[in-house]
Formats: C-alpha cells, structure tokens, sequence
C-alpha cells in the first residue's frame, strides 16, 4: 500500500542527512549496487549512501528497482531482435 | 552476437571499421531489449499507446542511450559488467519517456500554482485517543507548519507538494521548471534539512516524530 502523503514528509524528513549523493552520482553508482544486491554481496559504505538517496528519490528508485530486475530476468545471451530466435553468445564480462 | 569482456567492449566500441559497427550492432540489441522491458513495466501507464508506439518508443530510447553511452565511453569504471553499465542508460531513457508520456496531458502551471495541500497533511495531526499523544502530535505539527509556511520558499514548497501529494516525477517538474534533477533534489534536500534541524531544536527528534504520528491513536 502507498503509504500516505503525511507518512512519506515525515519518513522523508526522519531519514534526511545533512549530506546526500545527488542524482547523477547515484545514476553513477546503479551498475556496480544492481549486481552487489543480485551477488548477495554485503552493504559497503557507498551502498548505505546509495539506499539512502533511493529512499527519498522516487524516480532513481524506479531506475534502481527496473534495472534490478532487469538484470536478473535477462538472458545472458539477449536476442539480437526481440522476438527472434537467439544465436547470441553470451557475455562473459568481467 | 560476439562474447565481450569489459575491455573488448571498450576496444571494438572505439575500433575504426567492421569491428566498431559490430559492437555497435550488438550493444544497440541489448539496449532495445533493455528499453523494451523498462516500458512493458510502466505499461499500465501507457495503455492508450498502440503496440508499434511503444516498439517506436523503445527503438528511440535504445538509441538515445547508445548516443549517451558513446560520449561517456571514458567514464566507465569497470565497477560492473559493460552491459550492465549500458543498461543503466536504456532504463533511464526509457523512464523518462515513459514519464514523460504519461505526464504531458497534466497541466503542472495549474497543478503547482493551485493552493497546494501541504497545509492539510496536518488535518489528522490532532486526531487519536491518546490526549498527551494528540497533543505532542499537534505541536510537533505546529513545529512543521511553521517552517512550511515562513522558512521555505515557494519553490520548496510547490515542489514537496508536487512530489509529495501528486505523485509528480521529478523529472517532470524539472523539465518544467526548465532546470535538471540535480537541482530540484537539492531544492527539496536543502527543505527537508530545515524541516529536520527545526524539529530536533524544538525537541522532536526523527524516532519520535515516526512514532508520534504512527497509527490512528
């Protein structure tokens, strides 16, 4: 349930910090957080300040949370075209 | 499509001739694939596009973020796959159309030059069984509505009502403000420090405010 307008100031309010990463600085760290998350890594220092700007910024937690799971569901060899059989490798990035 | 590393990612993206329309080729794929997924998850919000609309949308953000991404080659770290690097850029393009597409009926002038319902939050603020609860609740409240209305600036103010109770993206209000998100976080940052620091001074710290306003009573 969406927690109501009262709810999310206060919440918004309670977990404001004197510092936060801007926008593009979590744009920044996305990436590498997605695939610590799906690793099952440990929270680092960065990823504290990461989670924090999620929690007040809806439309990077959008970004966080498709990516995500983007990610997750993706084959590792997506087809060239949607819809089109694969013959694709997959990517074995470091 | 060709297996990469990171470094053959970087290479062929910057290597003259058929290796760079290869890659090119390949990550442009994944890019569309990416753009595809982060619409169907905002479907419902984009119903009255037809199926090909949104083919053509997601075809549009895949190259929008495959030109981002081609100017910010020197930028990547290495701090994660390649592609998951890309990724980020399709889903951002992506959303943001998406937003936008959704958004661009509503008249924000109207929406952010109305009365706002900031004031209202606190209707509720009294309410509860509780008569030392409601009372804490109606001054802590008291404390709030005061730094809304003499220590906040319109703007702060139209943008926490915007975001708050309309449910605006912020890249809407930062597109119609003609300013960037960076900014407009910062805008409402900068407010909800002043919200915060005027509380605990006023004996309201953040555990307390949470567990005030917790529940009906």
């Amino acid at each position: 349930m969406t927690p109501r307008p009262l709810d999310r100031l206060l919440r918004q309010i309670a977990d404001t910090e004197p510092e936060e990463i801007s926008c593009s600085e979590c744009f920044e760290w996305l990436p590498s957080a997605v695939e610590r998350e799906l690793a099952g890594a440990a929270p680092t220092f960065r990823g504290a300040r990461l989670a924090r700007h999620l929690g007040q910024c809806a439309v990077c937690r959008e970004e966080y949370e498709v990516l995500r799971d983007f990610v997750r569901s993706a084959p590792s060899d997506p087809p060239r075209e949607a819809g089109a059989p694969s013959g694709a490798s997959p990517d074995p990035a470091t | 499509m060709k297996a990469r590393a990171n470094d053959d990612w970087l290479r062929d993206l910057r290597a003259p001739g058929a290796e760079q329309a290869a890659a090119l080729g390949d990550l442009r794929a994944y890019l569309l694939g990416a753009a595809r997924y982060a619409l169907h998850r905002r479907g419902s919000r984009l119903t009255h596009r037809a199926p090909t609309d949104l083919d053509q949308m997601a075809e549009d953000c895949a190259q929008e973020a495959l030109l981002a991404i081609l100017t910010r080659l020197d930028d990547f770290r290495g701090d994660s796959r390649f592609t998951t690097w890309a990724y980020t850029f399709a889903v951002h393009a992506a959303l943001v159309a998406a937003r936008r597409e959704a958004w661009k009926a509503v008249p924000l002038d109207m929406l952010l030059e109305g009365p706002g319902g900031l004031a209202r939050l606190g209707e509720t603020a009294a309410l509860g069984a509780d008569p030392d609860r409601r009372v804490r609740r109606a001054e802590a409240w008291a404390v709030i509505k005061d730094v809304l209305d003499h220590e906040l600036t319109d703007r702060q103010r139209q943008a926490l009502s915007a975001l708050l109770i309309e449910d605006v993206p912020l890249d809407e209000l930062a597109r119609h403000w003609q300013s960037n998100r960076n900014a407009i976080y910062k805008l409402v940052h900068d407010a909800r420090r002043r919200l915060k620091t005027r509380l605990e001074s006023r004996g309201f710290p953040a555990g307390e405010i949470l567990r005030l306003f917790a529940g009906p009573g």
